[in-house]
C-alpha cells in the first residue's frame, strides 16, 4: 500500500507541473501587472523596472515559469503584490487558515448530511420522505451557489434579521471573538457552500444505495434470516461506504471553487476572492501559490479515496 | 424477446420479476418505445412546456416591451416593480424587464452552444481514446487529469475577463472545461461497443477506424449523447451566470441573467426582486432541463433507474 | 416418504396466488398453486422464465417486495406462512427454510469472507457465534467438498470459482440443518461438467441431512436425478403434475412435452429437436381462456374461451388441458 501510495504521488507529478504550468501561464498572458501603473501618474520609472525585474517581465513565459519553480522549491514563495508587497508565505497561511474555518464544516456536514439523505431516501423510495428530499435536492441542482447564498440573505435580512444580523450582514464577514460569534457568521456561508454540493451528493449516494438494495447478496441475507434492521448497518451500509468515499474526492475540488463563490458574497476573508483579485492583477506569486495548493489538495484527495476503497473493497488490492 | 421462435429450455435463464413484466412490452420501434418512456415523467413535460414559453419570451417577448434593453432613462432609475415597468427600473433608469428577456436570451444561447460544443469534444475525445486505446488515451486521459485538477474557476475567470465579452466566445470558453463527462461516457460506450459482433464484423470486413466510428458507434451514441446535451446545458448556465456574476462575462451594456443578479445584489436590502426575479428564472431554466435530462435518460436507458 | 408419526405434509401449499401491482395494472404472477411436500422429500418446479416458479418460493419466505399481494395458504410444519409476522418468518428464514440462489456471484456480498457469511447465518440464529461459528464454518465447507477449508473461510467471494462458491452457498444453506431447503436455479450460471457436481452435492447434502428439497429450474434435465416428484409450470399455474417417471415418460400435456422434445435426450429416437413456437405470455396480458393456447398445435375452439382445469389423469398425476382425451401419447409423439 505504501509502494503504491508512492507510485501514485509521482505519477502526479507530471498532471502537477501541467496545471500549475497553465495556469501560470493563464494568470501571465492576461494580467499584466504593469497595468496597475498604467493610472499612476506618480510612478516612476523605477516602479515599472521594478516590476519587469520581479516578474521577469522581459523573459518569455516558459522561462518565468521555470524559475517561479526554482524560488518556490528553495522556499522562497515570493511577495503578494496585490496585497501591499506583504511576504506571499504570509498571506498564505493566514487566508488559508479563513478558507479551511468555512470549508472544514462544510466538507464535513456535506459528507454526513449527504450520506443520510441519500440513504434515507432511498430506503424510503417512492415514499413522502423520499419525495421530500428528491425535491430539495433538484431545487439544490437548479441553483447556482451565488443565488442561494443572495437568497440566504435575503431571507435573513427581511425576515429574521436577528439571527445572523449585523447589518448589513452580506458583508459581515468572520467574526472569531468567540465560538458563538464564530458560529453566527459562519452557519449561512457553510450553507450556502454545502447546499448545492449536497443536492447532487445526495442524488448520487441514494441511486447507490437503490443498487445495492437490489443486490443479490441483500436478498441471500435476508433469506438467511438476518434482520431487515442488521441487514440495513451490516450489508446494505458496508457496501455503501464505497460511493460516499468516492464523493469525498469530487468534494474537495467542488468546495473550493464553491468557496470562491461564497466568500465573495459573504466578504469572508479567505483564498476566494484573493485569488480572483491576485490573478486580474498578475500577481503571480500569490496566485501560483494558492493554485498549488488546490491542485496537491485535490491530487491527495483522491489518493486517499483509492486508499480508502483498498479498505473498504477486498477486491482491490494495492501490492 | 424479438426471436420469433425460441428455444423455451435456453431461453431465459433468469426468471425475475422485472423481466417477466418486461414481456409486456410489444415489439414498438425503439424511438417510439422512447417517446412512451419519455411522457411518463410528468415533471418532464412541465419543464418542456416552460422551457418553451420561456425562450419564447425571451425572443418574441422584446418586440412586445415598450422599452429597449440599453435605454436609459434617468429619470425612472431605481424604481420598484410598476404597471409601466412590471419588473422595475435599474439604476440608470433601464427597463428590468426588457433587460430580464435579454439576459435570458443571452443566457440560453450561451447554454446551448456551450452544451453542443462541449458535447462534440466529448464525443471526438471520448470515441479517440475509446476506439485507438494505447497513446491516444493515455494522451488525452492525461488531459482529463490535468483539466480535473486545474482550479477551473479561476481560469474560467480569466480568460472570461479577457474573451468573455462576446457570448460565442463565453460558450466556447465554458465548453472547453466542460467536456469531460461526455468523454468518459463516450469512451465507455465505445469500449464496450467495439467488442461487439457487428463491430467485428465490420472490421473482419475492411471497413477503416473512421467508418466504423460513423456507421457502428455514432448512431448507438446519439441517445446518451442528447441527454448529455440536455444535462450540460445547465450546468453551462450555472457557470455562465457564476462567471457574469463575478462581471466577467458578457459586458454592458448587453447582459445575461448572472449579470443582472450581480448588478442588483447592491440594493439586495431595500430591492430583493432585482435578485429574486433573475434568479429565479435562472432556477427555472435548468430545473426544466434537469427535469428534461431526467426523462431523456430514463427513455433512453431504461435500466439507469430515474424515476 | 410422508411423515410417519403424523402423516401431515411439512410444508402444504393450497392456491397460492401472487400478483404485482405494476403501472400498467395488476399482473398475476402465480395463479393458484398447490402442492404438499412430505418430510425428506424432493420436488421440483420447472418452467419457463416468468412461468410463476421462482416467484411462489420467494412468496413463501415473503422475500418478495412490497408490490407484491399474496393470497392462498402455504402450512410449512402446522405454522401458516401466508400474513405471517416479520419477526417470525426471520426466524424461520434460514433456519428451517434454507434458499439456495442462481448466481454464486452476486448472492454473496464481496465485502464480507466467506467464512464471516456462513457464520452469519449460524450466529442470527444463535446456534453459535464468535470462533465457534466459523470453525463450524470450515466444517461446513469440508462437507461440500470445498478444498482446504481452513483457508478458505477467510477468503472473499471474488477468490472463489463459480462452483466453490455454489458448494459455499449449499454450506451456508445447510449450516443450521434446515428441513426445507429451497434451490432456484442452483446450477445455471455454471458450467455443465461443474453443474453435475454441484447436484451431486446437493444429493450428498440431502441424504445426511434428511431435508427435503424443492428445486426450481428451466431444466428439466436437471430433474431427472434429483427429484422424484415435478410440477410443470406455464404463465403462473401447474399444467401437470406427477412423479418422475409419470412426467418424463407417460406426459400429457401438450406443453409438457413440447418441452421434452425440445430437449436433447439419450433415448430420443428422432434426431431433431423441436422448439415450442411462439414465447411465453405477458404476466399482463394473458391469453383469455389456456394460456398456452397460442403457441398449442392441438388448440381448439374451447381453448381460447376459458382456462382448463387441473384434472387427474393417473396415479398422483395430474394435467391441465381442455384437450386432454385428444393428445397423443407421448409413446406415439416421440417414435
Amino acid at each position: 500500500m505504501f509502494i503504491f501510495a508512492v507510485r501514485r504521488i509521482v505519477t502526479a507529478i507530471p498532471v502537477l507541473l501541467v496545471a500549475t504550468f497553465i495556469t501560470f501561464w493563464a494568470t501571465s498572458a492576461v494580467s499584466n501587472p504593469l497595468d496597475r501603473l498604467a493610472t499612476c501618474q506618480t510612478c516612476s520609472q523605477q516602479a515599472y523596472d521594478r516590476l519587469i525585474d520581479l516578474y521577469d517581465l522581459d523573459q518569455p513565459i516558459p522561462q518565468r515559469y521555470v524559475s517561479w519553480i526554482g524560488d518556490f522549491v528553495t522556499g522562497d514563495m515570493g511577495q503578494a503584490t496585490s496585497q501591499g508587497e506583504r511576504p506571499v508565505s504570509e498571506i498564505f497561511w493566514e487566508r488559508g487558515l479563513n478558507t479551511i474555518l468555512l470549508a472544514a464544516p462544510a466538507f464535513v456536514l456535506l459528507t454526513i448530511v449527504g450520506a443520510v439523505t441519500g440513504v434515507y431516501s432511498a430506503l424510503r423510495q417512492y415514499k413522502f420522505g423520499d419525495y421530500a428530499v428528491t425535491s430539495v435536492s433538484y431545487l439544490g441542482l437548479a441553483m447556482p451557489t451565488f443565488f442561494f447564498g443572495l437568497l440566504l440573505q435575503v431571507v435573513f435580512a427581511i425576515w429574521i434579521p436577528q439571527w445572523f444580523g449585523v447589518k448589513p450582514f452580506w458583508s459581515s464577514g468572520m467574526h472569531l471573538e468567540s465560538p458563538y460569534q464564530y458560529l453566527r457568521s459562519v452557519t449561512l456561508p457553510v450553507l450556502t457552500l454545502m447546499f448545492v454540493l449536497l443536492a447532487g451528493d445526495s442524488r448520487f449516494i441514494r441511486a447507490a444505495v437503490l443498487d445495492i438494495k437490489s443486490a443479490d447478496y441483500i436478498r441471500t441475507a435476508r433469506a438467511k434470516g438476518v434482520s431487515n434492521r442488521k441487514v440495513i448497518t451490516k450489508h446494505l451500509f458496508r457496501n455503501a461506504m464505497i460511493p460516499i468515499v468516492t464523493l469525498w474526492s469530487l468534494n474537495a475540488a467542488a468546495l473550493f471553487s464553491g468557496s470562491i463563490i461564497t466568500e465573495t458574497i459573504f466578504s469572508w476573508p479567505g483564498y476566494g476572492r484573493l485569488f480572483l483579485d491576485a490573478a486580474f492583477q498578475g500577481d503571480v506569486d500569490l496566485t501560483m501559490a494558492i493554485a498549488l495548493a488546490i491542485t496537491v489538495l485535490v491530487v491527495l484527495m483522491n489518493l486517499l479515496a483509492d486508499l480508502m476503497y483498498g479498505v473498504l473493497d477486498p477486491r482491490i488490492r494495492y501490492d | 424477446m424479438t426471436d420469433v421462435i425460441e428455444n423455451p429450455i435456453v431461453a431465459g435463464a433468469s426468471p425475475s420479476i422485472e423481466e417477466s413484466q418486461g414481456l409486456a412490452e410489444k415489439s414498438e420501434s425503439v424511438g417510439r418505445q422512447a417517446w412512451e418512456r419519455f411522457r411518463r415523467h410528468r415533471l418532464a413535460i412541465i419543464g418542456t412546456v416552460v422551457l418553451i414559453v420561456l425562450a419564447a419570451a425571451f425572443w418574441i417577448g422584446p418586440f412586445f416591451v415598450s422599452y429597449g434593453y440599453e435605454e436609459v432613462n434617468i429619470i425612472d432609475r431605481a424604481q420598484g416593480p410598476s404597471w409601466d415597468h412590471p419588473f422595475g427600473t435599474d439604476d440608470l433608469g433601464r427597463d428590468l424587464l426588457a433587460r430580464a428577456l435579454r439576459g435570458g436570451q443571452f443566457s440560453l444561447r450561451i447554454a446551448i452552444f456551450t452544451a453542443v460544443l462541449a458535447t462534440s469534444i466529448g464525443l471526438v475525445m471520448g470515441a479517440i481514446s475509446g476506439y485507438f486505446a494505447g497513446v491516444a488515451d493515455g494522451a488525452i486521459n492525461f488531459v482529463i487529469n490535468v483539466l480535473l485538477t486545474l482550479p477551473a474557476l479561476v481560469l474560467l475567470a480569466l480568460l472570461g475577463r479577457e474573451f468573455g465579452a462576446r457570448p460565442n466566445t463565453m460558450a466556447v470558453i465554458i465548453a472547453l472545461i466542460s467536456w469531460l463527462r461526455a468523454a468518459r461516457l463516450v469512451r465507455g460506450q465505445v469500449l464496450s461497443l467495439k467488442e461487439m459482433e457487428y463491430v467485428q464484423a465490420a472490421r473482419a470486413a475492411g471497413a477503416g477506424p473512421f467508418r466504423i466510428i460513423r456507421t457502428h458507434l455514432v448512431p448507438n451514441l446519439v441517445g446518451i449523447l442528447l441527454v448529455e446535451v440536455t444535462l450540460l446545458a445547465g450546468t453551462a448556465i450555472i457557470l455562465e451566470s457564476t462567471l457574469s456574476f463575478l462581471s466577467l462575462g458578457v459586458q454592458p451594456p448587453d447582459t445575461t441573467l448572472g449579470t443582472l443578479i450581480a448588478e442588483g445584489k447592491s440594493t439586495l436590502d431595500v430591492r430583493p426582486s432585482r435578485v429574486l426575479i433573475p434568479g429565479g428564472l435562472v432556477t427555472a431554466i435548468i430545473l426544466s432541463i434537469n427535469f428534461i435530462g431526467d426523462a431523456m435518460r430514463d427513455a433512453v436507458d431504461p435500466k439507469s433507474g430515474i424515476e | 416418504m410422508a411423515d410417519v408419526k403424523t402423516g401431515e405434509p411439512l410444508l402444504s401449499v393450497k392456491d397460492l396466488t401472487v400478483s404485482f401491482k405494476t403501472k400498467k395494472g395488476m399482473a398475476a404472477a402465480v395463479r393458484g398453486v398447490s402442492f404438499d411436500l412430505a418430510a425428506g422429500e424432493s420436488m421440483a418446479i420447472v418452467g419457463e422464465s416468468g412461468s410463476g416458479k421462482s416467484v411462489s418460493s420467494l412468496a413463501l419466505l415473503g422475500l418478495l417486495p412490497r408490490s407484491a399481494e399474496i393470497t392462498g395458504s402455504a402450512v410449512f410444519r402446522g405454522e401458516e406462512l401466508i400474513g405471517m409476522s416479520d419477526k417470525k418468518l426471520q426466524s424461520l428464514r434460514g433456519r428451517k427454510i434454507a434458499m439456495i440462489f442462481q448466481d454464486p456471484m452476486t448472492a454473496f456480498n464481496p465485502l464480507f469472507t466467506i467464512g464471516d457469511q456462513i457464520a452469519e447465518a449460524m450466529e442470527v440464529h444463535g446456534l453459535a457465534s464468535g470462533k465457534e461459528a466459523l470453525s463450524k464454518s470450515a466444517d461446513l465447507l469440508e462437507m461440500v467438498g470445498v478444498p482446504e477449508p481452513g483457508r478458505r473461510i477467510h477468503q472473499y467471494p471474488h477468490e472463489f470459482s463459480g462452483g466453490m462458491r455454489q458448494r459455499a452457498m449449499i454450506a451456508m444453506a445447510i449450516a443450521n440443518k434446515p428441513d426445507l431447503l429451497i434451490a432456484d436455479e442452483p446450477t445455471t450460471a455454471l458450467d455443465v461438467t461443474i453443474q453435475a457436481q454441484v447436484m451431486e452435492v446437493l444429493a450428498d447434502i440431502r441424504g445426511e441431512t434428511g431435508a427435503a428439497m424443492i428445486l426450481i429450474t428451466h431444466d428439466l434435465g436437471l430433474v431427472a436425478g434429483s427429484a422424484e416428484r415435478v410440477q410443470v409450470m406455464y404463465g403462473g399455474r401447474v399444467f401437470e403434475r406427477g412423479t418422475i417417471r409419470s412426467i418424463f415418460y407417460d406426459p400429457r400435456n401438450p406443453y409438457t412435452q413440447g418441452l421434452l422434445s425440445s430437449m436433447p435426450r439419450v433415448d430420443n429416437e428422432s434426431d431433431r429437436l423441436v422448439p415450442i413456437v411462439g414465447t411465453p405470455p405477458s404476466l399482463l396480458a394473458m391469453p383469455a381462456g389456456c394460456a398456452f393456447g397460442p403457441r398449442c398445435q392441438y388448440r381448439g375452439e374451447v381453448c381460447g374461451e376459458r382456462p382448463a382445469e387441473l384434472a387427474e389423469v393417473g396415479i398422483d398425476h395430474a394435467s391441465r388441458c381442455h384437450k386432454g382425451a385428444e393428445i397423443p401419447r407421448w409413446s406415439e409423439v416421440s417414435a
